[in-house]
């Protein structure tokens, strides 16, 4: 059976009746209460029959939308002399492109307006737009120029324009992502305009934000990026994590959605400053802050180190400087400096050692005997030195490692939930005592280290790839 | 026997497939429409039909219409001592109407087709066959209304077209169909429509004009005020059909108040409900892929399209003028006995096919990655498409988000917009998915089958084990489950009815009663008129009874022809 034709037992250049005839007759010996199934596979192929009749007859489809050339309407013959002429002849005279193309621009231009009520009673008082073929053109036409312009328009406007177009379906044959980030494209435009800029206020839904504080902060990601600039403003944590919600709020998470009046750098800055790892714009900002405040420690120990000088001076003794609480202040703002620096230092460690196990890794191997490795340096230490606590220097670190990596790499699943972690932290402290009273220390750090160890890799059994565990 | 019931928004017939084709029931009063009303008097009996529309003037708050807009929802209605479910109003509605089919043919009745708007949603029709079991019949086809009167007027008048629409404006709905005829196959193209879409629309657009112009706080009226104003509205709406203008009079309170309307401003008033009509005309067109002048006819049903607004809003879009060959209010019940006889395997249909469409759209929730590589989730992935010729089976091939997958959640729904959160969810299924495999070795095939009575089964497969789930779509709160309907079912058959043979007395008396609230100044004459009848009842002599009915019913005519 090469034809649909063919499978009806009709000649290749049979009509439509004739074809309706013998579809007729099968359906009667396969009745769709009766064989479903037998029925859509019939009703299938008269389909494919029908699409070839036509095909052959010439006949085009009706809605031929991507055509370029205008759609002649059949002329429409009224049955009965009605009072009705005079609006059947609205619908008769066939719309040329240009006027597709101004109804268009001025419903666009309406829903730019943001008013959505005044834009559907314009749309439907339009004439035109009473034909089928016309409204189907001029929609189609209304959504292109949408793509390609991205106008600046407000939600409802948006969903009137293509709602009243039967645009906004899943059928309409529009892919659903393009038209949802045109749709956020299109409001964040309108919000950008100064006019609108308390909706957008209401929108991100920042308590402590002011249309002001909002203009400033859209004032400045349009400038373009200079270190000094982004430091000075990121001096202050809080302020960081302010502009980094307020921008992902903006474009719900999109950044792309950005118009290209943002700086780019700027925007990713803001983003990289507070993400859970270890960036430039982290690093710079945390330094300037450790900078300044060395700084500040310097000057105001300084200035305590010679305000007793200048007191003694009047009762005329020598001047002696005391530069004790010069070194405190400095030390005070040196050691929560120190301790930053190792945890930027520890955190790429920890997602290194952490990582899923399907997800390549730099130093496979590495990463897999990390903590088997620092075991046997930790009991080669103590059986070369039993007295010395040295040993403790590779052994917690490992033990440490490990459980971090079995908690990281069940956190998506399976069967030991974090709870099992929140109770053993109550544990703890009267299992460590009996270990220190005991002298049991190395084969409880051993077993604390390897017992998890061991578990997550039996867990994992199923995808170490370890052969093919490359950096991408 | 299986007869067809038309269950409409305010009136419902009854019929069956006879000798000489469909036939239609009367009720007790003599006539084929029973308004569906249900009423409960001061005693906690149940009254259905015109006597309980006559209650809804005078005792408003013992009265419930309107009620199939509920159908598919929870609400319950409370009536005297009783509390109803829309699907328990509409059991009793079909419990009359079985009565009375029971007395014109002398046959038990069994099993009926009701006839439902097209654009009834899985929820709805539901509720409407669990109405048909609590009247205690089986239900199990469903008809769409269009189609049923495409059925009745393509039987009726063997038109030499074969390609017609089908408009059909109701009480509470608006459904259109597309459909073609030829060599007695009935195809169903297309199906559109706006299930809260009617007649009692238009007349909500009159009383707002009326009550913003006369300064009345519609919040304000009282139910009897109210349901007096909307008879002498709904007087008027069908006077205006008749073309020029017309004027009510209406007592609010203490005040007389009088106002006048024309067509014209009739349709100004009703311009964005005319607009409403619009979207889905074009819809059902557009799936058909026809043009207007492809259409050989456009047939006009539902009380409702008697309006000279709709005719002239299908001439506007078509280009031509309606046809009404068939009798509006009576076109789908007549159907609904063809399909009636269908069912029933009736030898002289034996060549008439019925085939018909799914009107929404069915399919699952997925997520897509975006330009940026995140996922985002909530869109909505057809796999019935809106239209298509059921009964239909179609699967498709799904992957899980992620390697290493588990579990998976397929969300079930229908309608029309691309995000989900915008559409009707039916039901979920859960799946276990095998452990340590990729997404891609986890695909798993989900298969759609809507059948002929519209039931939709889900049907999950894993390609890798073979194993299979089967959806049993959720129990959502618009429906009732069986174990639920059992128990109503009792309950309903506890509650007292007025026989059948008390009904033409129930009814002049609740006309009467009707008449009292809405005409002051013949208050004291109908008192009167209603003690009379009252102590005729009391004698119990049929005959005396009869001819002072009749006599009665004589002098309420005259008395609201010279008001």
């Amino acid at each position: 059976m090469s034809s649909p034709l063919e499978w009806f037992g009709l000649a290749g250049d049979a009509d439509e009746r004739a074809l309706k005839r013998a579809y007729a007759q099968r359906l009667r010996a396969t009745r769709p209460d009766e064989d479903p199934e037998g029925f859509q596979q019939l009703h299938a192929m008269y389909q494919r029959a029908l699409a070839q009749c036509r095909s052959q007859g010439g006949q085009a489809p009706a809605f031929p939308l991507e055509q370029d050339a205008p759609v002649t309407l059949q002329p429409v013959t009224l049955q009965e002399d009605g009072q009705d002429t005079a609006q059947n002849a609205l619908i008769e005279p066939l719309l040329s492109q240009e006027a597709v193309d101004a109804i268009a621009q001025e419903a666009i231009a309406l829903a730019m307006k943001g008013d959505a009520d005044a834009l559907l009673a314009w749309l439907r008082t339009q004439p035109a737009l009473w034909s089928l073929q016309a409204k189907a053109r001029t929609g189609w036409r209304c959504v292109e120029r949408l793509f390609q312009e991205v106008p600046p328009m407000p939600v409802d406007a948006q969903e009137a324009l293509l709602g009243f177009f039967d645009l906004d379906r899943v059928q309409s044959r529009i892919d659903a992502a393009s038209l949802a980030r045109l749709s956020r494209r299109m409001q964040l435009a309108w919000e950008l305009q100064r006019a609108h800029h308390e909706t957008l206020r209401r929108r991100v839904g920042i308590e402590s934000f002011t249309v002001r504080k909002i203009r400033s902060l859209l004032g400045e990601s349009s400038q373009p990026f200079s270190w000094p600039s982004v430091l000075m403003a990121g001096f202050m944590p809080s302020a960081v994590h302010r502009r980094a919600r307020f921008l992902t709020r903006l474009c719900q998470g999109q950044f792309n959605d950005l118009p290209a009046s943002f700086d780019r750098r700027r925007v990713q800055f803001w983003l990289d400053a507070t993400q859970g790892g270890v960036t430039r714009a982290r690093l710079a900002l945390g330094a300037t802050r450790w900078l300044s405040a060395l700084l500040v420690a310097a000057i105001v120990g300084l200035l305590i180190a010679i305000a007793p000088a200048n007191g003694n001076d009047l009762t005329g003794q020598a001047a002696s400087f005391d530069l004790t609480p010069l070194f405190v202040l400095l030390g005070l703002a040196l050691a929560p400096g120190l301790l930053w620096a190792l945890w930027m230092l520890y955190l790429p460690l920890d997602a290194w050692h952490g990582h899923p196990e399907h997800v390549p890794v730099r130093w496979p191997w590495l990463n897999l005997l990390m903590v088997p490795l620092l075991c046997a340096t930790g009991a080669a230490i103590k059986l070369w030195q039993p007295d010395s606590l040295v040993f403790l220097l590779p052994l917690v670190p490992a033990a440490w490692l490990a459980l971090r990596r079995f908690w990281r790499r069940s956190a998506t699943g399976d069967w030991v939930s974090p709870n099992v972690f929140r109770v053993g932290i109550f544990l703890l402290v009267p299992l460590l005592r009996t270990v220190v009273q005991q002298d049991v220390t190395l084969p409880f750090l051993l077993a604390l280290a390897m017992v998890p160890w061991c578990w997550d890799l039996w867990r994992q059994r199923a995808v170490l790839r370890i052969a093919d565990r490359r950096p991408a | 026997m299986i007869v067809g019931i038309d269950l409409g928004t305010t009136h419902s017939l009854i019929g069956t497939y006879g000798e000489h084709g469909p036939v239609l029931f009367p009720n007790a009063l003599g006539g084929y429409l029973t308004p569906s009303a249900v009423s409960v008097d001061d005693a906690g009996h149940v009254i259905v039909g015109q006597a309980a529309r006559d209650r809804m003037v005078s005792h408003p708050t013992a009265s419930v219409a309107t009620f199939k807009r509920w159908m598919g929802t929870p609400r319950e209605t409370r009536l005297g001592p009783h509390v109803f479910r829309p699907e328990e109003l509409s059991a009793l509605i079909l419990r009359a109407l079985i009565a009375d089919a029971e007395a014109a043919s002398g046959e038990t009745v069994t099993e009926a087709v009701i006839s439902v708007p097209a654009y009834f949603s899985d929820a709805q029709r539901k509720a409407t066959r669990a109405a048909g079991e609590l009247a205690g019949i089986r239900v199990e086809r469903l008809i769409n209304e269009p189609t049923a009167a495409a059925l009745a007027y393509g039987l009726q008048e063997k038109p030499d077209g074969s390609r017609f629409l089908v408009f059909d404006l109701g009480g509470g709905t608006f459904d259109v169909s597309v459909l073609e005829m030829f060599e007695g196959v009935v195809e169903v193209h297309a199906s559109a429509g706006d299930n809260f879409l009617g007649g009692e629309d238009f007349l909500d657009v009159l009383e707002m004009a009326v009550c913003s112009e006369r300064q009345i706080d519609q919040a304000k009226l009282s139910p009897q005020e109210r349901g007096q104003l909307r008879r002498r509205l709904e007087v008027a709406k069908r006077q205006l059909g008749n073309g020029g203008a017309t004027s009510i009079e209406w007592q609010h309170g203490e005040q007389a108040i009088a106002w006048d309307i024309d067509e014209e401003r009739f349709a100004r008033l009703s311009e964005p409900l005319v607009h409403r009509l619009r979207a889905p005309l074009e819809r059902a067109m557009r799936d058909a892929n026809l043009q207007p002048a492809q259409l050989d006819e456009i047939v006009l049903v539902g009380g409702a399209s008697r309006m000279p607004l709709v005719a002239r809003l299908v001439s506007r879009m078509f280009g031509r003028l309606p046809l009404r060959h068939v009798n509006p209010d009576e076109a789908i019940a007549l159907g609904a006995c063809v399909a009636s006889g269908l069912k029933a395997r009736d030898a002289r249909l034996d060549e008439i096919i019925l085939t018909d469409v799914c009107p929404y759209t069915l399919g699952i929730e997925v997520s897509r990655r975006d330009e940026a590589g995140g996922r985002q989730q909530g869109y909505f992935a057809p796999i019935i498409h809106r239209n298509s010729t059921v009964p239909v089976s179609r699967a498709e091939s799904f992957q899980p988000v992620q390697d290493h997958q588990t579990q998976l959640e397929l969300n079930v729904y229908q309608g029309e917009n691309p995000m989900v959160e915008r559409n009707i969810k039916l039901g979920s299924l859960n799946i276990t998915l095998p452990a340590r495999r990729t997404a891609i070795e986890n695909a798993v095939e989900v298969r759609f089958t809507y059948d002929i009575n519209g039931v939709l089964q889900v049907e999950a497969t894993l390609q890798a084990t073979g194993a299979r789930h089967e959806l049993v779509l959720e129990q959502n709160p618009g429906v009732l489950d069986p174990t639920e309907i059992r128990a109503r079912l009792a309950a309903l058959d506890a509650i007292k009815i007025h026989p059948r043979d008390k009904q033409e007395n129930l009814a002049v008396l609740a006309r009467a009663e009707r008449l009292y609230e809405e005409y002051v100044s013949a208050r004291q004459q109908l008192q009167q008129w209603i003690m009379q009848f009252r102590s005729v009842l009391d004698s119990q002599d049929e005959l005396q009874i009869r001819e002072h009915r009749r006599l009665f019913g004589d002098a309420m005519d005259l008395l609201e022809k010279s008001l």
